[in-house]
């Protein structure tokens, strides 16, 4: 089910009430057999697909640190071979098997387009991603194993970051199921207040930009400008952020109504003054597992076990770039299996380069004009990569791209006038609430009672919004990752 | 803590009241068709006795159908596809028609069905889906196609015409043409990747949210009154914005170059469609007030006329050209389409008598073209 539901705020309504209401052994049978109830209402034939994953990874667990080093590292491998062959299976199977005929046809082989029929399970990047780093951090002793399959499995499958998580650490989660939080009406109120405002991005802001988007990606390349190039870009970049820490910021409150705290996972992405900000900023819960699961052992530097940070350490690295390359193209296709997203890794891996080389020079200048001077230069660069991760294809990619060069390309628009000016009101209004939220609310922190009334101003146009808007017309965009 | 609770719960309660309040002052507008159109304009179904020959979109085209179904003879067919200049009527009396209702009389006399579908702002991507859905069910045996500048402009697929693609036969056979193509890439459930995402037991799953909706519709009516106030609130939107950038109904509207070609090739595939099913096409330009200035680039209007005709031509269809036909006395005003709720001139709809001359020169024109007096 999903989070702009009717379905789901009963079914959340039902799993609060009976969660509190049970005893700590039946609260976490709760949450394992209300997620398989959440997950099995997309597809029933999904189920046994996750629980292979569960059940691999906890049992891989119990027995790596009773064994040898040789025998600890055949069991990770069995453990990574189960979850990225699944993953393999039903993500990239269709496409590898597509472009290998491709290439063997344009080789001068004669073979005929194979039909498959694979349905992707939802959610399967999250949840394999969280299985395996829990494997590798029983193996690199961070953590123990979780003996009790339930809890382990609640970690994997509570219900609300399975399908688009955070993806969380073990570590994080399993201690916070474990500490058996009592009843506090604080968690229903802050819950309650982040579902709201991760509804009013969703239904309001990123559903309605959707329609713009899509009209606009429809229209064919060849009548775009370079203005619509840009206004394009923009827009499907607030789309896809209003849409993502939406289900974020849902998720979030969902489990602080059960007392469990995930943390952040996006942070005004787009008021970054850097790529490297960018990073901790954007989907920082994927950034953090890319750094500690892949970029750092590559670079052969010592790794965090957090879901937070993002990829900062990145820039700290002088590695060699071909590492940086391949994290970014993994990151990429983590996506989705299509060139445009092995496109948009390569894209982010030459900004960094890119980054890296021009840092020094701004040494000199002031920390504000920098910082100004970094927003103004990043934002643009950061919109930009968004036109792979939407357009059609490649080619449609590299036209768009190619339009933003060709002075010849601004002189007219070919779209409604609307969109260029809802386009600029998004951008002025985020940046607008972040003012807000970095000036304002310190000096009203102090002020307690102004404070209460503008936040509730705020819950009452919201929610007004929310209400009229509320409908299950788009799914998350980040569910068909 | 005990503050943040009641500041919560009060929130909530006025978010409500404000609702509530926000409803009860457009009880009176129970049709959204109504609220696009202005108080000047009314919505009119052409229905003949009580047999709808006038209808929509998937909403009601049933019942339209339902009357042919119902009729004696089962004539062949003269459908009429439009915009709201067909359905609305400026001034409105009681008793008075559109041009369908007077157009099914006259032709009903030469043993011909009419059967009009017309949509507000309808784009040619519609019109082509929907000719593609009705050629199954009725006998086409001509349509008689206007072709609108301003909707040259739209590229929406409004959700009523939108659940054809739902239909697997007509998804394959449009799934040929260019603008069945674009339409199946747009609206099917696709990802980015391009794989289809119709992940779901949608049977189980909609059903389940369906009664939910419904449930709550009857604890509270607001919760379906909801598209209502999302129309009213875009519309609110809308005339603010006009209001800022002095926006009008004269304000001269350019051509959106992708729109125009993916509507123009629509256009085309219409006229293909009906060629390989032996449907004659009527292609027109329809009436537009213009003892004053219109509100379209002329430029781009000149070059949208000759291309239209061109077309036509092409394809050896019949073509002809309506836009003098109304004079400026059948002509009106509108809604403002800004807040400072003067009214404005109405480019699009006309008077009862503008519906009279529209039926008889299209029956004109349907009479030379089969020789019906012959």
């Amino acid at each position: 089910m999903v989070f702009n539901s009717l379905t789901y705020l009963l079914f959340l309504f039902i799993v609060i009430i009976l969660y509190w209401q049970l005893s700590y052994k039946f609260r976490l049978i709760l949450i394992f057999f209300s997620s398989l109830v959440f997950y099995g209402f997309w597809k029933i034939e999904f189920i046994p697909i996750l629980l292979i994953s569960v059940i691999v990874d906890w049992w891989v667990a119990q027995r790596i640190i009773f064994h040898s080093n040789k025998y600890r590292f055949y069991l990770l491998l069995f453990s990574l071979t189960i979850n990225l062959g699944l993953l393999f299976y039903f993500k990239y199977l269709i496409f590898f098997a597509e472009n290998s005929i491709g290439f063997a046809n344009l080789l001068g082989a004669n073979l005929d387009p194979i039909v498959l029929k694979i349905i992707l399970p939802l959610g399967i990047s999250f949840y394999t991603f969280q299985t395996i780093s829990y494997t590798i951090d029983v193996y690199r002793g961070f953590i123990k194993p979780e003996r009790n399959f339930i809890l382990f499995a609640c970690y994997v499958t509570f219900f609300p970051q399975l399908v688009a998580g955070p993806i969380l650490r073990a570590a994080e989660v399993i201690p916070q199921f474990k500490n058996r939080p009592t009843f506090s009406l604080n968690y229903i109120f802050v819950g309650a207040r982040l579902i709201l405002f991760g509804l009013f991005l969703k239904v309001v802001m990123a559903d309605n930009l959707s329609v713009l988007v899509d009209s606009g990606f429809s229209m064919g390349v060849a009548y775009m400008s370079a203005i619509d190039v840009w206004t394009l870009a923009f827009l499907f970049g607030f789309q896809i952020y209003f849409d993502f820490s939406g289900y974020s910021f849902i998720a979030i409150g969902s489990a602080r109504m059960m007392g469990i705290f995930f943390p952040n996972n996006f942070n005004f992405p787009y008021a970054s003054s850097s790529p490297k900000e960018f990073w901790q900023r954007w989907h920082i819960s994927l950034s953090s597992w890319i750094r500690d699961y892949l970029y750092l052992p590559l670079n052969k530097v010592k790794v965090f076990n957090r879901s937070e940070g993002g990829i900062s350490q990145i820039v700290r690295i002088k590695g060699n770039k071909k590492s940086l390359f391949f994290t970014m193209i993994i990151m990429g296709l983590w996506h989705g299996a299509n060139w445009t997203f092995l496109l948009w890794g390569i894209y982010h891996a030459v900004v960094i380069s890119f980054y890296r080389l021009v840092k020094p020079l701004s040494v000199n200048l002031s920390k504000k004009v920098r910082s100004l001077i970094g927003v103004l230069i990043t934002l643009p660069i950061m919109m930009l990569s968004w036109i792979p991760f939407r357009a059609n294809s490649i080619n449609d990619t590299i036209i768009m791209w190619s339009k933003i060069f060709n002075p010849f390309a601004y002189t007219w628009l070919g779209m409604r006038e609307n969109v260029y000016l809802i386009t600029f009101l998004v951008l002025i209004g985020f940046y607008l609430v972040y003012l807000i939220k970095i000036k304002l609310k310190p000096v009203l922190s102090h002020k307690k009672y102004i404070s209460i009334i503008l936040e509730n101003i705020l819950i009452v146009i919201m929610l007004f919004f929310v209400i009229i808007f509320f409908r299950e017309i788009n799914q998350f965009i980040y569910f068909q990752f | 803590m005990k503050y943040k609770f009641l500041f919560f719960f009060i929130s909530i309660t006025l978010s409500i009241f404000l609702l509530n309040l926000f409803l009860s002052n457009i009880k009176l507008v129970d049709n959204f068709e109504e609220l696009a159109l202005g108080k000047k304009n009314k919505t009119v179904w052409a229905n003949i006795g009580n047999k709808r020959i006038h209808c929509g979109d998937l909403n009601n085209l049933d019942s339209c159908l339902k009357s042919y179904k119902d009729s004696k003879n089962k004539l062949p067919v003269v459908l009429w596809f439009g915009n709201s200049q067909l359905h609305a009527i400026n001034q409105f009396k009681p008793e008075d028609e559109t041009a369908t209702a007077h157009l099914h009389r006259k032709l009903k006399k030469y043993n011909l069905y009419n059967l009009t579908l017309s949509q507000a702002n309808a784009s040619l991507q519609e019109h082509y889906l929907l000719l593609s859905y009705l050629i199954d069910k009725i006998p086409i045996k001509a349509l008689i196609l206007p072709i609108v500048f301003d909707d040259l402009r739209e590229d929406n697929l409004r959700l009523g015409i939108k659940g054809i693609l739902n239909d697997k036969n007509i998804k394959s056979k449009i799934s040929k043409t260019f603008t069945g193509k674009q339409l199946i890439f747009r609206f099917s459930n696709k990802d980015m990747a391009g794989n289809e995402t119709k992940l779901v037991d949608e049977d189980v799953k909609d059903n389940f949210e369906n009664l939910l909706n419904k449930s709550l519709i009857k604890i509270w009516p607001l919760w379906g009154s909801r598209e209502i106030l999302r129309g009213i609130l875009f519309g609110k939107l809308y005339q603010l914005r006009n209001s800022i950038l002095g926006i009008n109904a004269s304000t001269t509207r350019k051509m959106i170059p992708g729109r125009y070609a993916k509507n123009i090739s629509a256009y085309k595939d219409i006229l293909n469609l009906s060629m390989d099913n032996n449907i004659e096409v009527l292609v027109y330009i329809p009436p537009i007030r213009n003892d004053i200035k219109i509100p379209y680039n002329l430029e781009n209007y000149t070059k949208f006329k000759k291309e239209i005709k061109k077309i036509a031509k092409e394809n050896k269809f019949y073509f002809f050209n309506l836009e003098n036909l109304v004079p400026p006395e059948f002509w009106g005003q509108k809604s403002s389409t800004n807040i400072k709720k003067k009214l404005e001139v109405d480019f699009m709809h006309f008077q009862s008598e503008g519906h009279l001359l529209l039926a008889n020169a299209i029956f004109f024109e349907i009479s030379n073209f089969f020789k019906l007096n012959k």
